[in-house]
């Protein structure tokens, strides 16, 4: 069947992640996404180098399914005619740089509307477009430590970050989700638009529980461990082969909490644990009474004792005992996919949103350069220019 | 101007963070979204409580704005009526419960279809609906320890969640971005569909490029505390009066960094060559760039950092957050009144920006606050209404 993009064509020029898990995204629902990066191949296919042949690295192949690869020298002349001739046939266009940057190569709104007038661009910067750091360039950590998370994760005086990169990675929904509606204007009333996204806001769309609390009632939060902070007991534990983490949130089931621990009157009736705010103010004791309970269990037993309970539970896992989990592998979260070079296939996760009406493209990323041939035919371009422009290093 | 999802009605029976800030995301682009709450309030409203006035806190404010306030008992036999001629008027369903939770009630997707042909289910659970965890409940911190990453964080031996709900937040935006592709997709096809999404999945979605590098290279990557893993420098430094994060990633800027901290004789040396290299050096590397940032002030050091191109940004409390004077002067924060509330709440803008689109803009609805109005568009009479009330139904 048809995909739901069918027919959009989305020219990537992101980096890293805002940009690139987005053009996955709508590659995933059957839009042709082409990732057009510079000749010799993106910065970014060199994080996490996986030895062999191959020319891109682990995080490349987590987020760039379903595209097809340009190379091209946008700054070159020939390569901005390129663009141009590119930019009438897309209908998005997708790009994480600082707003100088894409002026300067000629992907702004107004120079993109002025060849395609009913363009959609998406735009990411950092900072967004406003405001004194506007200029200023950033990654994903910038947003985790100015949301207010990070003081308030690990212990008083050493603040902590994430490895997960959830800032890039929820600005690239944020562009999804955008590219989305702005689409459905685009079919309904035959407008394109251009659609922003930041690094910081998306980040402070993460911390708004925290950011109201405080300024509502200056409540001054500190940080708490791997405690949860307005609820409890919710901690990670440590059993006698591994971790447990468990999270406690409203009052059933801290009932249910209370009796696995075999004292449930003790807890319930104690002033102390009363309310959901209470339990968070006095977790500590909590906690410690959970890892009485965890220490002389194995993992897998205080797994077991917790899903009876009904209590919210998972062990703690690195990145091999995901792969070897019974469940992730009993529901296929993974699906091998080869590419040219690799000793063997690369285990990329299913997408977030499984759909019961229709399928998920499945290409898989493609290598350098893979299809500027194609592409550049399909644009007009003769075999001789298009060897011309190779050897000129344009594409 | 007509929202994008205007004439679009949403069900939302949504709790915490996965459920409700997808149906926020629907109701900024002009759904009508009803939440569905049990008589009293959803127990979401009780977490990080903002005054004895206010039915809700603060978690409860920020993901439900661009909502009506609906109270139902869904149990009860009259409840169950009142829920399929909802149901009956419905486009889209969101409900984060497990499998069979929603079967009780009659929100599986076989109960809606008998009701509504067209209807699109958005069904979120802790671990899907297939596999052994299937029937296990699960939260945010659950998704954060299955993925890798609370592993990798931290000290050796010492592994630490992060206070950001970012499995919720990355399921709720699945969820969204899921609900307007099958939106599309009834447009063009007629037809509705279920759309499942699982916290544990968003969460590997997340560590992807991690578990892709053990599974080919059997790296076993140890946590490294806040410094970088394949890159350098990338660390939180303190400096006179602070904090501050910087991050450098390829050889660009690396050189730039080099230069800045009074390091050009690192620039050629093979240790710090490429990113990976970096990373594996980046104890070397931290160090200098702790020792730069120790005589400067934070505004000094960002200053510089900022002239420099180089990715940086101070450690902020909540409260430093609200006095940041570049997330004033771009007004990420929206001041919003709600019943009870002493001041205003800060609501932070959407993630996405459009220029042409107008999102909506509505404050989260009090416990039941459009009950009447919403029972009245089905039919139901004052008398049925307040029968139905009597009997603790609505």
């Amino acid at each position: 069947m048809v995909g739901v993009l069918e027919g959009v064509r989305v020219l990537d020029l992101g980096r890293y992640i805002a940009g690139p898990l987005c053009g996955a995204m709508l590659g995933d629902l059957g839009a042709e996404v082409i990732r057009i990066e510079r000749v010799g191949g993106g910065e970014d296919r060199a994080q996490y180098p996986l030895g062999g042949e191959a020319d891109a690295g682990a995080a490349f192949l987590a987020f760039n399914r379903n595209k097809k690869s340009l190379t091209l020298d946008p700054g070159s002349p020939k390569g901005r005619e390129v663009m141009k001739r590119l930019v009438a046939t897309a209908d998005i266009v997708l790009v994480n740089m600082p707003l100088p940057a894409i002026t300067r190569i000629g992907l702004d709104y107004d120079s993109l509307k002025a060849i395609k007038g009913d363009i959609i661009l998406l735009h990411t910067s950092a900072f967004g477009n406003d405001g004194p750091y506007a200029e200023r360039v950033g990654f994903d950590g910038i947003g985790q430590v100015m949301s207010g998370t990070v003081a308030l994760s690990g212990d008083p005086g050493h603040p902590m970050k994430s490895v997960v990169c959830w800032v890039d990675v929820s600005t690239a929904m944020f562009n999804a989700y955008g590219a989305l509606a702005a689409l459905m204007h685009r079919r309904a009333t035959g407008q394109g638009q251009k659609v922003e996204t930041n690094l910081l806001r998306s980040a402070l769309n993460l911390s708004n529980v925290q950011v109201v609390e405080q300024a509502v009632i200056d409540r001054d939060r500190q940080p708490t461990g791997n405690r949860m902070q307005a609820g409890g007991p919710g901690d990670l534990h440590q059993t006698q082969d591994g971790w447990v983490m468990i999270q406690v949130a409203g009052d059933g089931l801290f009932r249910r909490w209370a009796k696995l621990m075999g004292e449930e009157g003790l807890w319930t009736s104690d002033p102390r644990f009363a309310s959901e705010m209470l339990r968070g103010d006095n977790n500590a004791i909590l906690s410690e009474r959970t890892s009485a309970f965890t220490k002389n269990l194995t993992t897998e037993e205080a797994l077991a004792a917790f899903a009876a309970a009904k209590v919210p539970a998972g062990p703690l896992l690195n990145p091999q005992q995901v792969l070897d989990d019974p469940h992730v592998q009993a529901v296929g979260m993974y699906r091998q996919v080869d590419y040219p070079g690799l000793p063997r296939p690369a285990p990329l996760v299913e997408p977030g949103a499984r759909f019961s009406g229709f399928d998920l493209a499945r290409m898989r990323p493609p290598t350098s350069g893979e299809h500027t041939d194609e592409i550049l035919g399909g644009l007009g371009y003769t075999r001789g220019e298009i060897d011309t422009l190779r050897s000129e290093g344009v594409i | 101007m007509a929202g994008v999802l205007d004439g679009v009605r949403v069900l939302d029976l949504g709790r915490y963070i996965a459920g409700p800030m997808c149906s926020s995301l629907l109701g900024d682009l002009g759904a009508e979204v009803i939440r569905i709450e049990r008589v009293g309030g959803g127990e979401d409203r009780l977490t990080a409580p903002l005054g004895e006035d206010c039915d809700s806190g603060a978690g409860y404010q920020a993901f439900n704005r661009n909502k009506k306030g609906l109270t139902l008992d869904p149990g009860s036999p009259k409840g169950r009526e009142v829920m399929k001629r909802l149901i009956a008027t419905a486009n889209i369903v969101v409900v984060n419960m497990p499998l069979p939770a929603i079967r009780k009630i009659g929100l599986d997707y076989d109960s809606l279809v008998a009701i509504k042909p067209d209807i699109i289910l958005v069904h979120t659970s802790a671990f899907g609906v297939d596999g052994p965890y299937a029937e296990r409940v699960g939260f945010d911190g659950v998704g954060q320890a299955m993925n890798g990453a609370v592993y990798m964080s931290g000290d050796p031996g010492a592994p630490r969640r992060t206070s950001a709900p970012y499995v919720d937040v990355t399921t709720a935006m699945f969820n969204a971005y899921g609900a307007l592709a099958a939106v599309m997709h009834k447009r063009a096809t007629g037809q509705g569909q279920k759309v499942e999404t699982n916290l544990l999945r968003s969460a590997l979605n997340l560590t992807n490029g991690g578990v892709i590098e053990q599974a080919l290279t059997q790296i076993n990557r140890v946590p490294t505390g806040n410094r970088a893993q394949g890159a350098g420098p990338g660390d939180i430094h303190r400096t006179k009066d602070g904090s501050i994060l910087i991050q450098v990633v390829s050889d660009a800027l690396f050189r730039r960094w080099a230069k800045l901290v009074g390091a050009e004789d690192w620039i050629d040396d093979p240790r710090f060559a490429t990113d990976e290299l970096r990373g594996q050096s980046n104890h070397l590397l931290s160090a200098k760039s702790a020792l730069w940032a120790a005589n400067l002030t934070t505004t000094e050091a960002l200053d510089a950092l900022g002239a420099a191109m180089i990715p940086a940004g101070p450690v902020l409390t909540p409260q430093q957050v609200l006095e940041d004077p570049h997330i004033i002067a771009a007004g990420y924060y929206q001041p919003r009144d709600y019943p009870g509330l002493p001041g205003p709440a800060p609501v932070i803008e959407p993630g996405a920006r459009f220029s042409t689109i107008r999102l909506s803009r509505t404050r989260p609805p009090t416990i039941g606050e459009h009950t009447d109005e919403i029972l009245g568009d089905l039919g139901y009479t004052g008398d049925e209404i307040d029968g139905l009330r009597a009997d603790g139904v609505i």
